[in-house]
């Protein structure tokens, strides 16, 4: 059933969920929801499962024209969110009615939003998935969305369910966006081409988000990160949060669309939990890198998955 | 670069281990990592989500909340210990016409200098053999095969370049990809267009060329090129295999 109709596309709007498995071997990208914590929550508030696809806004948000009574929910970037000009609240579901539009105003905080829709989006699989990779033209027509498109719902009966309307993350949950980031990294796979000197610049400098950052990776800016003998290993796998650091010495952070495999040395690699958080920066804004353990990392791990199933407690 | 005795597990980030077998552009080496992936698809092993074989490594993506990790090293030694007599599939060797330098190979006279070769040099050397594929990667799976010397010698370039075609023939590294599938940036020297095509997401599997497949260039002339190109375009062109060579 037809739910929505582009009627501006936004910066970059595309359809994410939780990612493409299974074919990294043929050079396909995970790609999936650069922020999987406000997918996940968006789709808890509507009722979906928390894996369903989203749509995922890129800080100048769209204009959609609602062509059904959908119940939707706002999370991720506030983005100042308004149904027919009037502002609502983010982390929040509710009803809106045929006709209603959707717009965004100025963004206040984080750089991408989420608007789940109940009941799931009605979007191909491809190889699996529903995210949309634009650089391999895979989901959907295989690029963002734009204007004229329309948006269907797969399970149209959700989208009257009045148990699912005005439910909220609770505010303690919600969490801060700032210029300032502070990411968790593990060191290696190959810290060790790196010297001594090089990984303290790199565990205490600040880096800058530059103009080249998109849903593949962040190009940063700062202090020069030494190699011991060369920055060129022969290739290998570069996952989501991989940190690269080419010959020029500045680290180039790869995320939710990263390449599969890479030929630059990787100094340390982003924790899952907090790539949901550099989603959420924006070229401009500084990042500080902090060493865990892989222990640690998966301890906090298992406590954000808890925090997750709490907070879907709440609803049901 | 060296191939290890014992197989290097090393951990990237907290859902990815990487078994090294090596540190060099070897076919054994790579014949290891492609053995390995095909024992752990055998295997199974509840909490592994994939595993992407490369050159020298094959990375292994898990889900900490399903395995402990050190539970997951244990079983992946387990296979590793095991996975010798897994066979390989047969390679295929693909002619893959190329129109070299000008508008379709920008880098191909900075290579030459580089290297302190003539262009024509170069395109000699380039052409001159088949090449082993030891993995199909970076975007829409981009086929990487050993460059001979001299043309080993060129490093990647220090910043990586925001876009080339798709089609583009690339070196760097000591390593050369067959042509690019998709357009998209890189860090290697272009020197030449194929009007082939690698990335078919409509297939499974969705590339033409796979690891352990063998590739031979055949220059050719733009006239050429624009006819081929065109009938890959109407999906009439059917990419020509040279011989079939026994597996091991």
């Amino acid at each position: 059933m037809d739910a929505l109709e582009v009627l501006q596309p936004g910066a970059f709007t595309t359809i994410q969920d939780m990612g493409r498995y299974g074919f990294q071997k043929y050079g396909v990208s995970i790609s999936g929801a650069m922020d999987k914590f406000a997918l996940r929550i968006s789709n808890i508030l509507v009722g979906n499962s928390e894996e369903e696809a989203a749509i995922e806004i890129t800080l100048i948000g769209p204009k959609l024209l609602a062509l059904q009574d959908l119940i939707i929910a706002f999370a991720g970037a506030d983005l100042s969110p308004q149904i027919n000009g009037h502002s609502v609240p983010n982390w929040c579901s509710l009803a809106i009615q045929k006709g209603d539009i959707i717009s965004f105003g100025k963004p206040k905080n984080g750089c991408r939003a989420y608007i789940a829709l109940a009941g799931g989006i009605d979007f191909p699989l491809v190889m699996g998935s529903r995210s949309i990779h634009t650089r391999s033209q895979l989901g959907g027509r295989g690029r963002a969305l734009a204007k004229g498109d329309i948006i269907k719902i797969r399970d149209t009966k959700r989208g009257s369910d009045d148990r699912i309307i005005n439910r909220s993350l609770p505010p303690d949950d919600i969490p801060l966006y700032t210029n300032n980031c502070q990411v968790r990294v593990i060191l290696g796979p190959q810290s060790e081409y790196f010297t001594r000197a090089g990984i303290n610049t790199f565990l205490n400098s600040e880096y800058e988000i530059t103009s080249h950052a998109d849903r593949m990776g962040y190009r940063l800016k700062g202090p020069k990160i030494e190699h011991k003998a060369g920055a060129d290993i022969l290739t290998d796998a570069t996952p989501p949060g991989s940190i690269q650091v080419p010959g020029d010495g500045m680290p180039i952070i790869l995320l939710a669309d990263a390449q599969t495999t890479g030929g630059y040395t990787k100094i340390a690699v982003v924790i899952s939990l907090d790539q949901s958080l550099l989603a959420q920066a924006k070229p401009g804004d500084k990042i500080k890198f902090v060493r865990v353990t892989l222990g640690e990392a998966h301890r906090l791990l298992k406590e954000a998955e808890e925090k997750i199933l709490k907070i879907k407690k709440l609803f049901n | 670069m060296i191939r290890y005795k014992r197989a290097r597990y090393l951990i990237v980030g907290d859902r990815g281990i990487s078994i090294e077998f090596g540190n060099c552009l070897d076919e054994e080496v790579n014949r290891l990592v492609h053995k390995m992936n095909f024992a752990l698809e055998k295997a199974n092993i509840f909490g592994i989500i994939e595993c992407n074989p490369t050159i020298r490594s094959l990375f292994v993506y898990y889900d900490p909340l399903k395995i402990e990790i050190k539970k997951l090293i244990k079983e992946l030694k387990k296979i590793e210990e095991k996975m010798t007599d897994i066979p390989l599939p047969e390679p295929r060797v693909f002619e893959i016409p190329i129109v070299y330098g000008g508008e379709y190979g920008p880098d191909l006279n900075l290579v030459a200098e580089l290297l302190n070769l003539t262009p024509e040099e170069v395109i000699k050397i380039h052409s001159g053999q088949e090449y082993f594929i030891y993995d199909t990667g970076f975007i829409g799976g981009s086929a990487h095969f050993k460059v001979p010397p001299p043309l080993n010698k060129l490093p990647r370039k220090k910043t990586p370049n925001l876009g080339v075609p798709m089609g583009a023939v690339l070196i760097a590294g000591g390593l050369g990809s067959v042509f690019k599938p998709l357009p998209g940036p890189t860090g290697w020297y272009w020197i030449g267009m194929s009007p082939l095509r690698q990335w078919f997401p409509e297939k499974n599997p969705p590339l033409l060329i796979l690891p352990g497949d063998k590739i031979i260039y055949r220059p050719i002339n733009e006239d050429e090129y624009k006819k081929i190109k065109k009938l890959v375009e109407q999906g009439n062109y059917q990419p020509k295999i040279l011989k079939k060579e026994k597996g091991d």
